[in-house]
């Protein structure tokens, strides 16, 4: 207790014989398994998200299969189509999209506030290895016939507990991103002045932190009635109906709000020109992450789905993404556009979300009656499919941060386009089948949609996957080891790119200038003219 | 590593502040959130079997209000106490804040016990849709409780390992700010659960 | 001044506020009138208040996201500058990148992870992975109280390591044996009576192997070391919940079936919103 009783200010600062010695770090697994390093555990996310993505995508494909002729086709038998079913959606929010938005996210708020880590990094560590092993547990409780409708009492009870850990591992990730945004930032760097993707990720943080944990209740809930209360809240039958909310819009919006912001950045820098209407993009960004608060529909009731709050949110939120765009458009007009790949991925994913929005704003005038059917489907899978196209371009358009070196150009121009044909392709039918009044959203059995639209289902979905393989080939190149890679490839304008490629683990070879306006790096190229 | 190596060594650099106090203030929101769902699902389920005409408690079973209220006038007194440890540190007045801290744990240790107690007396079983609730919300609570508990001893141990003084006392705060938070919960519980049953 | 995190903060209550009103009252389904508006506003205390749940959570979202409101402003939305006035610096201080390792965070979640499985099989892992939280609680705080102690990250680890291995050698050397005795046991009696003397001969065999290699070859690397702990710890939860799924054997009476129970019926609920 020596040292604790001496307060530090009265320590004589000299004499580093003390410290001489130093220890070796180690290499390998064992640094992977011990890692603080944000751009690590960024990665880690990544990886194993899209990894769950070509799973969860075979997975949904096979469901189209199916539905191409449910009467004839039996893929999954009649026990098991629902719990895997359930495995489908649940796994893409749960397992692909919002661990691919954190994961890059993790990787670039960081370089991009100017701070040399994230907030709490150890936190965020815990945070993977929470949901990678909660994933695991999830995946082997439907191995053991567990999830929801599962005939296991111990999978069912399996499936809840690890559905807790997921969640509550991601809320953990969410609070160091919003942490960072909000305290790491660099001097100057007012939240005003913020690069749009940080602010979008701070919002869809505080989106999640303040919805996703009555999920986590529910799922008390869930767990106590089915383990201790023999099933008198509604037991296994009511499992999956809890999650219902979650899934569809409007809070599956959140997971897509930065896209936004990664579309706000990247046509900024590849038109060379300084937003303008900053206020506006950023109230127009918050204003999507309000329109997404989808818990009000926590318990889903008719006369909560009609009531003019959650049409009114349906109706609304559309307007954001349009008004992003439009305040983006003006980028045109003034700049000099460059077609980069970063920016073909930003405008396949706003059209995407665009697209997702616009049809959730239709599906939501309650005279559509397409509330509970497979129209839902069609708008979640838009807005997931949003946000996993806008975190590929995310990780394409930092890939030098994310990884060592550039992307594969080529492939990556091609991904994003097939992305956005093929999730057009495998979505518009479902919401066609929807406004026609066919199909079930949460289907006991794999009964939905027209039979005939659900072949242009069946080759959307398979093509879906295709381009993620595809996306994932593009992203390869990133572990390679140049000799020298510019810190700078795009002629970025905001703090990210003013840390080496590959950042080090501090992320900036020395302190960082005063920022004192939101495009810091072209305030310094115009100084030095 | 001898004596002399202890004494030498440069004062640690401060620490950024607002970092902990942010991140508490994010995490005690979500956790709000949780209960109000929660809260929200048993308000719904109540009214519904109100509406129906049927007893809410089944026979037998009664939410004594003596337990309740002392868990929940504790709860309250521990608002003084935590604070009083967050002014103590500020002041450098260490043996102030030791009482004042080793008061809250006593204080949210008796909250643990006022309820384990009631729910001794409460005589509702489990498998029952009032009892699954009331189990829930309030052990959900006192798992709330068991964190905050711990976070203070996190921060009492740091403020005896000297990190806190009045220079820098955002730990404790932060603490602090938890419990507040666990208490406007139980303020919520109290209301909803206890009073109008 | 209210910056521009606390306007979204307070924008997104001011939503949830409006919100609540509105919404609770449209869906009492009593009509428009002074109780629908009074309903809400009294939180149900005279009038009505429809959907309870999207109210609550309306009204929660309010409340909590006034406070994360208020709670910026007072801080400016802790803004560089305004930190470093906190401290009476002219720069804010910056936050250093964790240099060294740190398992404590892997550990943390494999105990997580040990709970849920808990929560599923049985009591054992519960209190195994609350054990292990519990530890990783008192490790993680003494670690990063040791950290700030001084500028020198080597002393830091030194005044760590003084304080904390008397304590973690003799309680880590019976947590582990704890842990192995508890997972054998759990295998010895979920597998057959056959199954089980191999176990019983394999498992000492295996773990003395174990250390033996760890000892005679001390150059060995801690990924490999890393490796193993990651399989033991991965086998532990495997184990556990294959374990719990085949049941236990029958001891007595020379009957040696597996059994798990199993839910008989199931209805699949399709929510209302279906209809």
């Amino acid at each position: 207790m020596a040292v604790t009783e001496t307060p530090p200010e009265t320590v004589q600062a000299s004499a580093k014989t003390a410290g001489s010695g130093t220890r070796s770090e180690p290499t390998g697994l064992a640094a992977i398994l011990g890692t603080g390093d944000h751009k690590v555990i960024g990665r880690l996310y990544i990886a194993t998200s899209l990894l769950f993505g070509l799973v969860i995508g075979v997975l949904g494909a096979l469901f189209a299969y199916e539905g191409v002729d449910p009467g004839e086709l039996d893929f999954f038998g009649a026990n098991h189509a629902y719990p895997l079913f359930t495995l489908f959606r649940l796994g893409a929010v749960f397992l692909v999209g919002m661990p691919l938005v954190i994961g890059l996210a993790l990787v670039v708020v960081p370089l991009q506030v100017g701070s040399s880590t994230v907030a709490f990094p150890r936190a965020a560590a815990l945070s993977f290895w929470g949901w990678l092993l909660g994933s695991a547990l999830l995946l082997g409780s439907y191995a053991v016939d567990g999830g929801p409708g599962g005939t296991s009492t111990t999978g069912v009870n399996l499936f809840v507990a690890s559905m807790i850990l997921v969640v509550v591992a991601l809320l953990v990730a969410a609070i160091c991103l919003a942490t960072t945004v909000i305290a790491l930032r660099t001097t100057g760097l007012l939240l005003s002045r913020i690069p749009m993707y940080s602010w979008s990720v701070l919002v869809a943080s505080v989106m999640w932190l303040l919805t996703l944990p009555v999920l986590v209740g529910a799922l008390v809930l869930s767990y106590v009635d089915v383990r201790h209360a023999s099933g008198t809240l509604g037991g296994n039958a009511a499992i999956f109906g809890r999650f219902a909310w979650v899934l569809r819009n409007p809070q599956v919006y959140v997971v897509a709000i930065p896209v936004l912001g990664f579309t706000a950045d990247v046509l900024a820098t590849t038109a060379r020109a300084r937003l303008a209407g900053r206020p506006l993009i950023q109230g127009a960004i918050a204003g999507a992450g309000i329109c997404g608060f989808g818990a009000v529909l926590a318990t889903p009731s008719s006369a909560g789905i009609e009531s003019p709050v959650v049409v009114a949110l349906g109706l609304a939120a559309v307007l954001p993404v349009l008004a992003v765009l439009g305040l983006l458009g003006d980028l045109f007009r003034r700049g000099s556009f460059r077609l980069t790949t970063g920016a073909i991925y930003a405008l396949c994913a706003s059209i995407l979300l665009l697209v997702a929005t616009a049809a959730g704003a239709l599906g939501s005038i309650p005279d559509m009656e397409t509330a509970g059917t497979i129209y839902d489907l069609g708008v979640a899978h838009l807005a997931l499919l949003a946000a996993i196209t806008g975190a590929l371009g995310g990780v394409h358009w930092w890939a030098t941060k994310v990884g060592r070196a550039p992307a594969h150009e080529g492939l990556g121009r091609v991904v994003p386009l097939a992305l956005l044909v093929s999730t057009l392709v495998a979505s518009i039918p479902d919401l066609i089948s929807g406004l026609t009044g066919e199909g079930v959203e949460l289907a006991a059995d794999w009964t939905g949609g027209i039979s005939g639209l659900n072949t242009a289902v069946l080759v959307g979905s398979v093509t879906v996957v295709l381009a993620l393989a595809l996306a994932v080939a593009s992203l390869l190149p990133i572990r390679r080891v140049l000799s020298q890679v510019s810190s700078d490839p795009w002629e970025g304008q905001t703090l990210e790119w003013l840390a080496p490629s590959p950042p080090p683990l501090a992320n900036f070879d020395g302190p960082i200038p005063v920022v004192t306006s939101p495009e810091p790096l072209v305030d310094q190229r115009e100084e030095n003219r | 590593m001898s004596s002399a190596a202890l004494s030498l060594p440069p004062a640690a650099p401060p620490a950024r502040p607002r970092v902990l106090l942010v991140g508490t203030a994010l995490a005690s929101a979500a956790t709000f959130m949780a209960f109000v769902g929660l809260i929200g699902y048993y308000a719904s389920t109540r009214a519904a079997v109100i509406a129906d005409g049927t007893r809410w408690l089944p026979d037998g079973a009664n939410i004594p209000l003596t337990p309740g209220n002392m868990a929940f006038a504790t709860m309250v007194i521990s608002a003084v106490s935590v604070w009083w440890a967050v002014d103590a540190v500020g002041k450098n007045d260490r043996q102030m804040a030791y009482l004042a801290l080793a008061l809250t744990f006593m204080f949210g240790v008796a909250v643990i016990n006022a309820t384990s107690f009631l729910y001794t007396q409460a005589g509702l079983p489990v498998a029952t849709t009032p009892g699954a609730l009331i189990y829930i919300i309030t052990g959900a609570h006192l798992a709330m409780v068991v964190v905050g508990l711990v976070f203070i001893t996190v921060m009492v141990f740091r403020t005896l390992g000297g990190e806190y003084g009045s220079r820098d006392r955002e730990g404790l705060v932060a603490a602090a700010l938890f419990w507040f938070v666990t208490i406007a919960v139980h303020a919520v519980i109290w209301y909803v659960i206890y009073i109008v049953k | 001044m209210v910056k521009s995190a606390s306007k979204f903060l307070f924008a997104l209550a001011a939503f949830g506020f409006v919100g609540a009103v509105v919404y609770g009252g449209a869906t009492a389904g009593q009509g428009f009138g002074m109780d629908a508006i009074l309903g809400p506003l009294t939180f149900g205390y005279k009038g009505y208040v429809g959907d309870h749940v999207g109210y609550a959570l309306l009204m929660g979202l309010a409340v909590s996201a006034g406070f994360l409101g208020i709670f910026l402003s007072t801080l400016r939305d802790a803004d560089a500058e305004a930190s470093a006035q906190v401290l009476g610096l002219e720069s804010v201080p910056e936050v250093p990148a964790p240099v060294r390792v740190n398992y404590w965070p892997v550990i943390g979640a494999f105990s997580a992870a040990a709970v849920v499985v808990g929560m599923a099989v049985g009591a054992g892992m519960v209190v195994l992975g609350l054990v292990g939280l519990t530890v990783v609680a008192v490790e993680w705080a003494s670690r990063a109280w040791a950290d700030k102690a001084t500028g020198d990250a080597e002393v830091n680890q030194s005044i760590r390591d003084r304080f904390m291995r008397p304590f973690e050698v003799p309680l880590g050397s019976a947590l582990i044996v704890a842990l192995i005795v508890l997972a054998v046991s759990r295998i010895l009696l979920a597998v057959p009576q056959v199954g089980s003397y191999i176990v019983f001969g394999l498992v000492p065999a295996v773990i003395l192997g174990l250390g033996a290699l760890v000892v005679t070859r001390p150059q060995i690397s801690q990924s490999a070391i890393a490796a193993m702990l990651l399989v033991a710890a991965l086998a532990v939860l495997g184990g556990g919940i294959a374990a719990a799924i085949a049941g236990e054997r029958a001891h007595e009476g020379g009957h040696e079936a597996g059994h798990e129970s199993s839910l008989t019926t199931i209805t699949i609920l399709i929510p209302e919103t279906a209809d």
